[in-house]
């Protein structure tokens, strides 16, 4: 990955000046971090947002993944998926507000948007 | 200047609006045009100085000249009073006064219009920036009419004109400029994917990666910029991004009518983009309107730029992909590989071009109908897109190129396809350092 092109906000990585060309694509990284509101920066608050629970597991499981993976495959694919099902859920959300506000691009964090916002209204 | 040629210019019946043939008539019989500036030296054979036609006002060429205290500035003034001011005022003192020449009117204006001198300077800037434009679309007519007529000309002389041209381009106001430019559509193959990992924890600060998860989804993104309305503005000079000025609330203080000459500079500006880009503009307008009207597309006006819509394609359904780590062996390369190729989004999302492409080209006997009404009525076949819509290219990184068929009068417009990738983590400090390289 080219790094040099990341930056970084918080303790986030972000691609704010432009995308990491690779292979004839414009890639962008976003941390769904920068986009959530502060009382809600869990992945479980984002998801209950959006109506997808987070699926919890017991305390064993999160310790050793690769065991659990092994033991319960099925479980382990529903957990982990669903995971990034509530980051997708999220940035779609997020681009179809910035969308609303006349902006085809997803911005780099919630204060790009109320930037948007503002102009806007 | 050739006889044959400035006759000829003066009787192009497309010189519009009917004040710029008024201006440029004097340019021309006064023998004026030729004394600005530079001009002279780059155009020296088209026009050649004759010392008896200097006036005042003109003698150094006006255009570099925002010296209002130099007498030379009255004359351009006076001289373009009578196209500028116009309107009420022009009346108010006809009333009182009755007829007076333009230069009489200037002095009346001056006498009984509180002018300050930083608002004399806004409108003389403003007043050289109009007549740079007309000088620009009396360069573009002149060029066509040379065309047109097959005048012969070597090939010396053709570059004067070009260079001609050129000038008058290089002297307009950069927000004047930006509406005279062509902006092509644009679309984008949007990939959003949702990224997120699983890892062991082995010691302290040392994690092993068990999977990595994607959740995707895509769609299209079309940008089409239509011609927008002149305003006073100004160009931000790192962002391009327009900002509104105060010349607006200044002349209406000089009481200068502002319709007259913002309709004039709209007609201008109309006038070059009909020379240089035929009837893009009605394709676009009526290509624009074609989207809105359909109802599985989202559509949006641009905040940044003025005049963009923006159109969206409808989200393809969601996609799952989990990676075992002992199966890819996740690098930025792989990761890569799996969001576009193996998820096989890339493939969906060409064919939602080629749908789109269809839904432009596929109508294109009513978009032209009813975008290009005007400039058929003359051609007896509108002959309609056939073939190929989405052209493969060679190089699989160059992507596709759409088609936006312009019909018989209308060329068409190659929309180059980019593509962009959205990768989205929760906290993704942690998920982005599992990628291998």
């Amino acid at each position: 990955m080219k790094a040099g092109k990341l930056d970084i906000i918080g303790k986030s990585y972000v691609s704010v000046k432009g995308g990491i060309k690779t292979k004839g694509y414009n890639i962008y990284i976003r941390d769904t971090m920068l986009l959530a509101s502060a009382a809600a920066q869990s992945l479980k608050a984002l998801g209950s947002m959006h109506g997808i629970a987070k699926l919890e597991l017991d305390e064993a499981s999160y310790l050793d993944m690769g065991l659990f993976l092994k033991k319960e495959p099925e479980k382990y694919k529903d957990y982990a998926l669903n995971d990034s099902e509530i980051v997708l859920a999220h940035g779609v959300f997020v681009l179809d507000f910035a969308l609303k506000m006349g902006v085809s691009k997803m911005p780099c964090s919630l204060g790009s948007l109320s930037r948007l916002c503002l102009k806007r209204y | 200047m050739n006889e044959k040629v400035r006759d000829g210019i003066l009787k192009i019946p497309c010189l519009t609006p009917l004040d710029l043939t008024v201006c440029v008539k004097k340019e021309l019989t006064g023998g004026a045009m030729i004394s600005v500036g530079n001009l002279v030296k780059i155009n020296h054979k088209l026009f050649e100085i004759k010392d008896s036609l200097y006036r005042v006002g003109l003698e150094d060429g006006f255009i570099y000249d925002t010296n209002l205290l130099n007498k030379r500035v009255y004359g351009i003034l006076s001289d373009h009073a009578g196209v500028l001011i116009g309107g009420e005022f022009k009346e108010k003192i006809r009333k009182e006064k009755g007829c007076l020449s333009d230069a009489s009117l200037y002095e009346e204006y001056n006498k009984s219009v509180l002018v300050t001198p930083s608002s004399k300077l806004m409108y003389y800037n403003l007043l050289v920036g109009v007549l740079c434009l007309y000088l620009y679309v009396l360069s573009l007519h002149l060029s066509r009419l040379v065309e047109l007529n097959g005048i012969d000309l070597v090939r010396e002389l053709k570059s004067d004109f070009r260079a001609l041209s050129n000038f008058f381009y290089s002297t307009l106001e950069p927000s004047l400029r930006s509406k005279m430019s062509k902006n092509s559509p644009k679309i984008r193959q949007q990939i959003l994917a949702g990224y997120d990992t699983e890892y062991k924890n082995e010691a302290y600060g040392a994690n092993k990666l068990v999977s990595a998860q994607l959740s995707l989804t895509g769609n299209l993104v079309l940008e089409i910029t239509k011609r927008a309305p002149y305003e006073f503005e100004t160009l931000h000079t790192v962002t391009q991004e327009s900002l509104k000025t105060e010349t607006k609330n200044v002349l209406k203080g000089m009481e200068i009518s502002l319709e007259g000459l913002i309709n004039n500079i709209e007609e201008s500006i109309g006038s070059v983009r009909s020379l240089k880009y035929g009837n893009y503009d009605e394709l676009v307008s009526s290509l624009v309107e074609k989207l809105k009207g359909d109802k599985s597309i989202t559509s949006e006006e641009s905040q940044l730029v003025k005049g963009k819509c923006i159109f969206v394609t409808s989200k393809l359904p969601g996609l799952r992909r989990l990676l075992i780590k002992k199966d890819v062996g996740l690098n930025w390369e792989s990761l890569l590989s799996e969001i576009t190729e193996g998820s096989g989004l890339k493939e969906k999302l060409d064919l939602e071009v080629k749908k789109l492409s269809e839904k432009i080209n596929g109508g294109c006997e009513g978009l032209l109908k009813g975008g290009c009404e005007g400039l058929l009525k003359d051609s007896k076949t509108v002959s309609l897109y056939e073939g190929e819509v989405v052209k493969k290219s060679l190089d699989v990184f160059k992507g596709s190129i759409l088609k936006i068929k312009g019909g018989d009068l209308c060329k068409d417009i190659s929309v180059k396809v980019g593509n962009e990738i959205y990768l989205m983590s929760h906290y993704n400090v942690a998920d982005l350092s599992m990628i291998e390289d």
